[in-house]
């Protein structure tokens, strides 16, 4: 099982490795910065836990669970 | 004279720039045949020069995925019908967020124009620890870059010098991003074989790498393709390449001090918290509410006075010509003024709105909503738009610009009048005060305001899940919300946005209920008939045999069921154009001059009123299931104007109109029958 964007810890960061389950869905995250070598760091979750506020290349954005499912993460040890 | 084309990522300060070029000479309207809105302006420049500025869209990227991104495409590469193609661009970056605006950079690049950079937010580059070698940035973008710090007259003047030499002496860009050399020989050689004139390389190698839809390309093109598909290739490369390009730059040219914990992270980690940010959202949305309420009463009444003496001036000036008086007094003031009257709201509403949302805080409201609405195929941003329907539904309408999605955005519009806009209070209030509160007290009083104001949104939600199911399928595009930083909002804008959003209100609702207002006062008025001697009014009578009255009775068959007489029939027919109406028709209905929501005397008539067998017209019941027909149906001409303004069809009036008086007729015959009956 890959780590993903959607269980990262509130404030935890992580490198971007790559997509599941293809890049075609997620064009518009990969444009925003989600590219494969960049670090994005999860900020909170909105009550109930979906969107969530995710920070990338110094810009801050609102994702949903669904969404950050599909982008893999590199966890820090 | 020239064009130019005002582009860049949304919350860079793009649409500020473009106020303070163009000033109060700005016009807005639509591209020929598509929904989004074009805003031009024409810029004074230095030696009695002049150009059009055209302010395109907030995008991302050029890659057309929403309908802004296409339609700003088409409108550089001069494809749309209609528009000429701009002359140059001004590529509006974000000083504080270098890296990523220049994704977009590389990408109008390759449009091959004259180009000029406007970097924005110059002056919260200390705030923010971040530093900018700006002749280095020119160096490595190869265009001018002018810095601009806030609306600072002198840097404008620099951009307009800029301009008027960009125009003498074009600079076009001429950056290497750095593409696989196998892919810029494929993209030269396709826009070799295509017959379409003026490729672009953009264009070209979006094409090889992601299909462009819509692209009409020759055999030899698309063999090109085919071959170019069968090698193995990694569709993300194009913007992975882009970023690195970005990247390489902004490490160049930019030094940040990364552990300035700004402003913004501290206040958001308190208004996007899940407990405090929704206490805060919450707080903030009752103040807008109430806001808009009390703020808006003291300037309607004074409108109302102000519209009821023009209305007794027109009646003197026009004595001895009783048609002609009415016409104007009645018809004409009356119908107009009841509609203008809502212009404070409107007014409030959006000044506002736009308040939070240059704040960045609307934002915030919309990512803590998200979940709530996102089921039904809205999304957070539809929160906005609906808690204004509250107040009035047209400019909650107007409001839903600001959702990017085409698809959530129809089913925000068709599902907020549902809302119990303010136009409903009045016969709330009446129905409540004269049929509730006397028999089972104020506290049920109260309770039953609350309840029909819940009604509306309550089935919002439902609504709009059913026509998310239906016809209307949801967009796939992933929600995706940008939360920008606090700002401090640049009055200017807030003001011209306001001013705007006044302006549409008063012509486009004025024109349709001008139009309609001389129609209901024509229908009601003829056949003609005489006055009461007594009181010199037109009586109960009089309206009974006017068209309108028969139209009235005809209905009113339909309406038995739901507990309705045929004055209650008539009062709604003629409600149809504008709600409020329906006080004043049923207060000539039952002889109450100049009746309104608070007066006795017509509370008094409609609760002694008798049907021809003797029981009384108006039980609990009836008064119930008038209030529930009230809360859903659509009778609100303005907003059906607005509806086939925004959505660019006749068809999806009729649709709203047919769908909410469905829902109306039914919801309202079913409590009759069945609940309504222990009421009696």
């Amino acid at each position: 099982m890959k780590d993903t964007l959607a269980i990262l810890e509130p404030q935890e960061s992580a490198e971007v490795v790559g997509f599941t389950p293809s890049y075609a869905e997620q064009v518009r995250l990969v444009e925003l910065g989600l590219v494969p070598g960049s670090i994005v760091k999860m900020i909170q979750s909105a009550p109930l836990g979906d969107p969530i506020e995710i920070e990338i290349m110094d810009t801050k954005l609102c994702i949903r669970k669904s969404d950050a499912e599909s982008i893999e993460v590199k966890r820090s040890p | 004279m020239k064009k130019i084309a005002l582009i860049g990522n949304p919350n860079t300060g793009k649409t500020s720039l473009f106020n303070v070029l163009c000033r109060s000479r700005q016009r807005v309207g639509n591209y020929p045949g598509v929904t989004v809105e074009k805003k031009q302006g024409r810029c004074n420049l230095p030696g009695d020069n002049f150009v059009e500025i055209v302010d395109l869209p907030g995008i991302y990227s050029l890659k057309p995925l929403s309908l802004d991104e296409q339609l700003t495409l088409d409108v550089l590469e001069g494809k749309l019908s209609g528009e000429d193609k701009p002359d140059a661009l001004i590529v509006v970056i974000d000083s504080t967020r270098l890296q990523r605006n220049l994704f977009l950079f590389s990408q109008l690049a390759e449009m091959e124009m004259p180009t000029i950079v406007a970097l924005t937010m110059a002056d919260t580059l200390d705030s923010e620890g971040v530093s900018i070698d700006l002749k280095l940035l020119e160096e490595k973008l190869t265009v001018p870059v002018i810095p601009i710090h806030g609306p600072n007259e002198k840097q404008i003047n620099e951009l307009k010098e800029k301009l008027v030499s960009l125009m003498n002496q074009p600079q076009i860009p001429s950056i290497k991003v750095g593409f696989s050399e196998k892919l810029e020989a494929k993209s030269q050689q396709l826009i070799k074989e295509s017959p379409e004139q003026n490729m672009s390389m953009f264009r070209a190698r979006e094409i090889l790498m992601s299909g462009l839809p819509g692209a009409k390309l020759s055999s030899k093109a698309n063999e090109l393709i085919k071959s170019w598909s069968s090698e193995a290739k990694d569709a993300s490369e194009v913007p992975i390449v882009r970023h690195k390009w970005a990247q390489s730059v902004s490490q160049k040219v930019e030094k940040r001090n990364n552990q300035k914990k700004t402003l913004t992270s501290k206040i958001d980690s308190i208004l996007t918290h899940p407990v405090a940010g929704l206490s805060a959202f919450f707080v903030t949305m009752g103040l807008l509410f109430q806001s808009i309420y009390t703020g808006a009463a003291p300037v309607m009444d004074a409108l109302d006075i102000a519209f009821g003496a023009t209305g007794d001036f027109a009646r003197t000036a026009l004595t001895g010509l009783p048609l002609m008086q009415s016409l104007v007094a009645d018809g004409i003031i009356g119908g107009v003024g009841s509609v203008l009257i809502f212009l404070p709201q409107v007014v409030i509403l959006f000044f506002i709105i736009s308040l939070l949302e240059d704040s960045g805080y609307l934002a915030r409201a919309s990512f803590l909503m998200d979940r709530l609405l996102g089921w039904t195929g809205m999304s957070g941003r539809s929160f906005i738009p609906m808690i204004s329907s509250f107040a009035c539904a047209i400019p909650a309408i107007l409001s839903t610009r600001v959702i990017p999605d085409a698809r959530t955005r129809m089913i925000t519009i068709l599902v907020t009048p549902l809302i119990s806009c303010s136009a409903r209070l009045p016969v709330y209030i009446l129905m409540i005060g004269t049929f509730i509160e006397p028999i089972y007290g104020a506290f049920w009083a109260g309770i039953s305001l609350f309840a029909f104001h819940s009604l509306g949104i309550l089935l919002t939600l439902p609504m709009a899940w059913l026509l998310n199911r239906g016809r209307i399928a949801a967009n796939k595009t992933p929600f995706l919300l940008e939360l920008p930083p606090y700002r401090l909002p640049l009055w200017r804008n807030v003001f011209w946005r306001t001013y705007e959003a006044a302006k549409k209100f008063t012509l486009k609702a004025g024109t349709i209920i001008f139009a309609l207002s001389i129609i209901i006062w024509a229908l009601s008025t003829f056949p003609l008939q005489e006055n009461d001697p007594e009181t010199g009014n037109r009586s109960a009578a009089t309206i009974e045999e006017s068209y309108l009255g028969q139209m009235g009775k005809g209905i009113q068959p339909i309406f038995a069921p739901l507990g309705f007489d045929w004055k209650i029939s008539i009062g709604i027919v003629s409600a149809f154009p504008a709600r409020e109406v329906i006080i004043s028709t049923l207060g000539i209905l039952y002889q109450a001059e100049d009746a309104d929501e608070e007066s006795q005397l017509l509370r008094q008539r409609m609760q002694s009123s008798k049907t021809a067998d003797g029981s009384p017209t108006f039980t609990p019941a009836v008064a119930i299931s008038l209030m529930i027909f009230f809360a859903l149906c659509s009778q609100c001409m303005s907003t059906l104007a607005i509806v086939q303004k925004e959505l660019n069809h006749v068809k999806w009036a009729v649709f709203l109109f047919a769908y909410m008086t469905g829902l109306a007729y039914v919801v309202s015959l079913v409590f009759y029958q069945t609940l309504g009956q222990t009421f009696s």
